[in-house]
């Protein structure tokens, strides 16, 4: 009989791997972000069993909470005619499914091989102090700079989402160009050069 | 004052004339023209008779001086260098050069003023003077120089001033031609004296004068026997090195003195106003070649076969020349194929080994040909620039003066004893007729039978021009003697045209005046002569004796009843010898073989160039087919770009596959 | 416990799932976004992995700052799909082609 880290772990995974595929698949956008909720939820469990706690209680709360509440919160805005979204099967299909499983063998097979060591050892997930501490720890004397980066990314991630959609209301490119078809102009579609006899003067 | 201080002026006063009328001539006037170069030149002619009395009288050794040293290629040991030389021939040169030069210079002072053609107001005649001042210089230059570069730059500057000189009438066509003609003829002569520098650097190492001979002198077996083979040209061949040096110069020679078949550019040269035709091509440019082979004669006696070729192209230009100047009737082309022939007569001299002969004949030639030319000038002026000698006739009566020159040079161009030509041109043919080279019976004849056709074409010029009725043209003008500056020239001409030869006979041939330059090779042929004849006044003496007196006579004759006495038997004449007379006419083909041949085939090649080279190889070929395969691939390329984004991806994430396949393969299975 | 290499296959699962979405749907371009937000997913459980059976801490950091970037990445994208529905009124992956030629 399994213990129970690995029953837990069998589970979560085949939760997350079916939702995962019911997001490639599925028609309805609603459904297939929900359905990523699922996964998410699903990884976080496993995170949870891998001695990531406050990243697994991280990913619910601001992954799931407010990054797929967005995602939500759009797709329920765009007026997205559900019945003009038809099934497509594309023709790519064979030749995709085929590239996908190369992906995974060449991965699995880099997995495969010698498990690497640890360069740096000092810090351990121990169980003394707790995970949330000493990634405190770290992250504010050695990757302090990152931190204050990753700080000024979000920050310039609010602008330009502000800047986006606000601006330039007035100002909306024609919906007529088709710059391929410009590009694609030969003389003989604009000019046509007509034989024509010579008047006598 | 000192030989440095003399020949220094010598050389830059007509620099210095040239340089300030040039530049300064269109402000200052046309006095200021003709007063500062006659200063000039006279001064410079002042400074030649004191080196020429110093050299000759006072007995001075011959002077060398290297000036500035120009080039040193320290590597190859070779060094260019600026210099003067001045020893008897090269003062005698000087002396003729700045003499004629100064006469010329006068009389252009009448000639040219009278310009009725070009009435406006322009610089002509300031540009005349200062060009014909810096040919001074540029013949000093040549005369003077001690080593083979400076002779070749005096050479070019000649070349280039002749050039200029005979363009002077740059709005006419014919004369842009001709001196187009004249400048690229020489062109092809100095490719050949170039060779032959180079030549005498690789094998002598310097291109000094004193140092080349002193080192054939020392070591003559070894320079005789050094071969030169041109694997590209000839093959294996082996040429004697000497040989090949001698031939080389001598090409130059005959570009600039005009010999056959560089002989083309002399009579278009006529072009060019009379003064330069006196002083360019008949005393001074033309006869640089000569003075070059005397001055060089220690290479060229090291090989028969270049002094064969100099004799018999010597002697085949003379006569030929000569009997092209039978059939002329313009008074000036007259004078220029006799000066054509008379150069002939100066290097078959000089291929007899009578380098002395060669260039005694240069000396007299000088003075009577350039008084021929200003009498020519002389008669053209006063009939208002008519030039064709059928137009003229009975001048005599008008002209006096101008008769009485122009019979007192054609009597020394004859050779009529006593006269100074006679003494060069006896010299001349005694030579020839000792040498014993390859050719040298061939020349002699040649020679001999241009005796007669020298007196023959002189004296139908002369008759036909001043003798018989006058002509329409002539009533009409009613000529008379032109400026007095025109008379004075011609006097100060005729004198040593007729009695120089006799002041110095007797000292060149017969004494030791140019052992110091000439007197080592026992060729030379006053040696020889020296064995026969004590001194010039038994040359005279012996002349009636001799082929040459008799020839001549009988050439005055002949032209005396043709053109005199019976002119209908000149019709006849001409009738039964129509052919020869239209193969004369023609030049024997030469312009119009060099027309078809060089001329239009240059034309043709380039046109071939152009169209299949240019036009259809770089320009179709190359950059417009580049341009349209480069636009023909991008259009296919383009097609790539669908647009879709999941392409994009696609291709994307196949690129990762692949990259992680190679990554795998390399660090996994490999390893 | 789990070894790691399982751990490790599940990420790999999630990472071709999250490729392949990529490319094989036709419908509409949020099934995109997703599937990135999957293969973001799936990297990160990679690390997770490495830093317990390593027992190193640097891997969760990193973790940290995936996911913070992936937010803010996420949200751009929105907004970069918001403009694009209002100019073409349809989010169907093949109406974009835009860039073609």
């Amino acid at each position: 009989m399994l213990a129970f880290p690995e029953l837990f772990f069998y589970l979560f995974a085949t939760i997350a791997v079916l939702s995962a595929v019911g997001v490639v698949v599925s028609s309805n956008p609603v459904k297939a972000t929900l359905l990523l909720v699922l996964t998410f939820a699903a990884c976080a469990g496993i995170w949870l069993l891998l001695r990531a706690e406050f990243l697994a209680i991280m990913l619910i709360l601001v992954y799931v909470g407010a990054v797929m509440v967005l995602f939500l919160f759009v797709v329920m805005m765009l007026d997205i005619n559900l019945t003009s979204l038809k099934q497509r099967v594309s023709s790519y299909l064979p030749l995709g499914v085929m590239v996908m499983l190369v992906i995974f063998a060449e991965l699995t097979w880099v997995f495969l091989s010698d498990t690497p060591t640890s360069v740096s050892s000092d810090k351990i997930s121990s169980e003394n102090v707790g995970n949330t501490l000493l990634l405190g720890e770290l992250m504010f004397t050695e990757h302090l700079y990152s931190f204050e980066l990753a700080a000024l990314i979000l920050l310039v991630a609010m602008i330009l989402a502000l800047v986006l959609t606000l601006g330039n209301f007035n100002q909306t490119p024609s919906k007529n160009l088709d710059v391929a078809k410009q590009v694609r102009v030969s003389s003989k579609d604009r000019l046509k050069i007509i034989k024509m006899e010579s008047e006598d003067g | 004052m000192d030989l440095l201080t003399l020949s220094l002026l010598t050389l830059l006063l007509p620099l210095l004339g040239a340089l300030a009328v040039g530049l300064l001539g269109r402000r200052l006037g046309r006095d200021f023209a003709y007063v500062m170069t006659i200063a000039c030149v006279g001064g410079a002619t002042a400074c030649a008779a004191l080196t020429f009395v110093q050299i000759n009288f006072l007995k001075v050794p011959p002077f060398e001086v290297s000036l500035y040293k120009w080039l040193d290629f320290g590597v190859l040991g070779y060094q260019f260098e600026v210099g003067i030389l001045i020893d008897a021939l090269s003062s005698t040169m000087m002396l003729v050069v700045t003499f004629v030069s100064l006469i010329v210079h006068i009389y252009t002072v009448g000639y040219m003023d009278y310009d009725e053609d070009y009435p406006e107001e322009n610089p002509y005649y300031q540009r005349f003077f200062s060009y014909i001042s810096l040919f001074t210089f540029a013949m000093l230059a040549l005369v003077m120089s001690n080593n083979f570069l400076q002779l070749f730059f005096g050479w070019e500057a000649v070349g280039l001033v002749s050039y200029l000189l005979i363009g002077f009438y740059m709005k006419r066509e014919s004369a842009v031609q001709a001196n187009l003609k004249a400048f690229l003829i020489n062109r092809v002569g100095d490719l050949g004296f170039l060779l032959g520098i180079a030549l005498v650097l690789m094998v002598f190492g310097t291109l000094n004068y004193g140092e080349v001979f002193a080192y054939l002198n020392e070591n003559t077996e070894q320079v005789q026997s050094l071969q030169l083979s041109i694997p590209w040209v000839f093959g294996d061949v082996q040429w004697q090195m000497v040989t090949v040096i001698a031939i080389c110069l001598f090409i130059g020679a005959m570009g600039k003195s005009a010999q056959m078949p560089l002989h083309t550019w002399l009579p278009e040269s006529m072009e060019g106003p009379t003064p330069i035709s006196a002083l360019i091509h008949a005393a001074t440019m033309v006869t640089a070649g000569i003075y070059m082979v005397a001055r060089l004669h220690p290479l060229f006696l090291q090989s028969e076969v270049a002094l064969s070729m100099i004799l018999i192209v010597g002697a085949t230009t003379a006569f030929m020349m000569g009997l092209l100047g039978i059939v002329q009737n313009d008074i000036k082309r007259v004078v220029a194929y006799s000066t054509l022939s008379q150069l002939g007569y100066m290097v078959a001299a000089l291929g007899a080994s009578a380098f002395v002969g060669g260039f005694f004949h240069v000396f007299t030639h000088a003075f009577f040909k350039a008084l021929l030319f200003l009498a020519a000038g002389s008669v053209i002026v006063a009939l208002h620039h008519i030039q064709d000698i059928r137009q003229m006739g009975g001048l005599r009566k008008y002209m006096p003066i101008t008769y009485w020159c122009m019979l007192l040079g054609s009597l020394s161009l004859i050779g009529t004893p006593g006269f100074s030509g006679f003494f060069s041109k006896d010299l001349i043919l005694l030579s020839v007729a000792d040498s014993e080279i390859f050719g040298a019976g061939y020349a002699h004849i040649l020679l001999m039978a241009g005796v007669f056709v020298t007196a023959f074409y002189s004296f139908r010029m002369f008759f036909v021009v001043f003798h018989g009725k006058p002509s329409d043209e002539v009533l009409k003008y009613q000529p008379k003697e032109s400026f007095h500056s025109i008379n004075f020239s011609l006097f100060a001409l005729v004198l040593p045209s007729v009695f120089i030869g006799w002041l110095v006979v007797d000292s060149w041939i017969f004494g030791d005046y140019f052992t110091s330059v000439m007197g080592e090779g026992d060729e030379s042929g006053g040696k020889h002569l020296a064995e026969n004849y004590a001194n010039g006044l038994a040359l005279i003496l012996h002349s009636p004796f001799s082929m040459p007196f008799y020839l001549a006579f009988a050439g005055v004759a002949l032209a005396w009843l043709l053109y005199c006495k019976s002119p209908d038997l000149l019709e006849k004449m001409s009738n039964r010898f129509a052919k020869v007379h239209q193969i004369l006419l023609d030049g024997y083909g030469f312009d119009r073989f060099n027309q078809w041949f060089f001329v239009r085939g240059s034309v043709r090649l380039g046109e071939l160039l152009w169209r299949y080279g240019d036009v259809n190889i770089i320009d179709d070929g190359i950059i417009n087919r580049g341009a349209k395969w480069v636009g023909g691939i991008a259009s296919k390329v383009r097609l790539m770009q669908s647009g879709l984004i999941y392409h994009y991806a696609f291709t994307l994430i196949i690129g990762v596959m692949l990259l992680l396949g190679w990554l795998v393969y390399k660090n996994i299975v490999v390893s | 416990m789990v070894e790691l290499i399982d751990v490790l296959i599940f990420s790999a699962l999630l990472l071709m799932i999250g490729i392949g979405g990529i490319f094989l749907n036709r419908k509409n371009l949020i099934i995109i976004l997703l599937c990135i937000e999957l293969i973001l997913l799936a990297v990160n459980t990679n690390f997770i992995a490495f830093a317990y059976f390593l027992n190193d801490l640097n891997g969760q950091i990193f973790v940290f700052f995936i996911l913070t970037v992936a937010a803010a990445e996420a949200a751009i994208g929105l907004a970069i799909l918001l403009l694009l529905f209002r100019n073409k009124g349809s989010l169907a992956v093949d109406d974009i082609s835009e860039l073609k030629g």
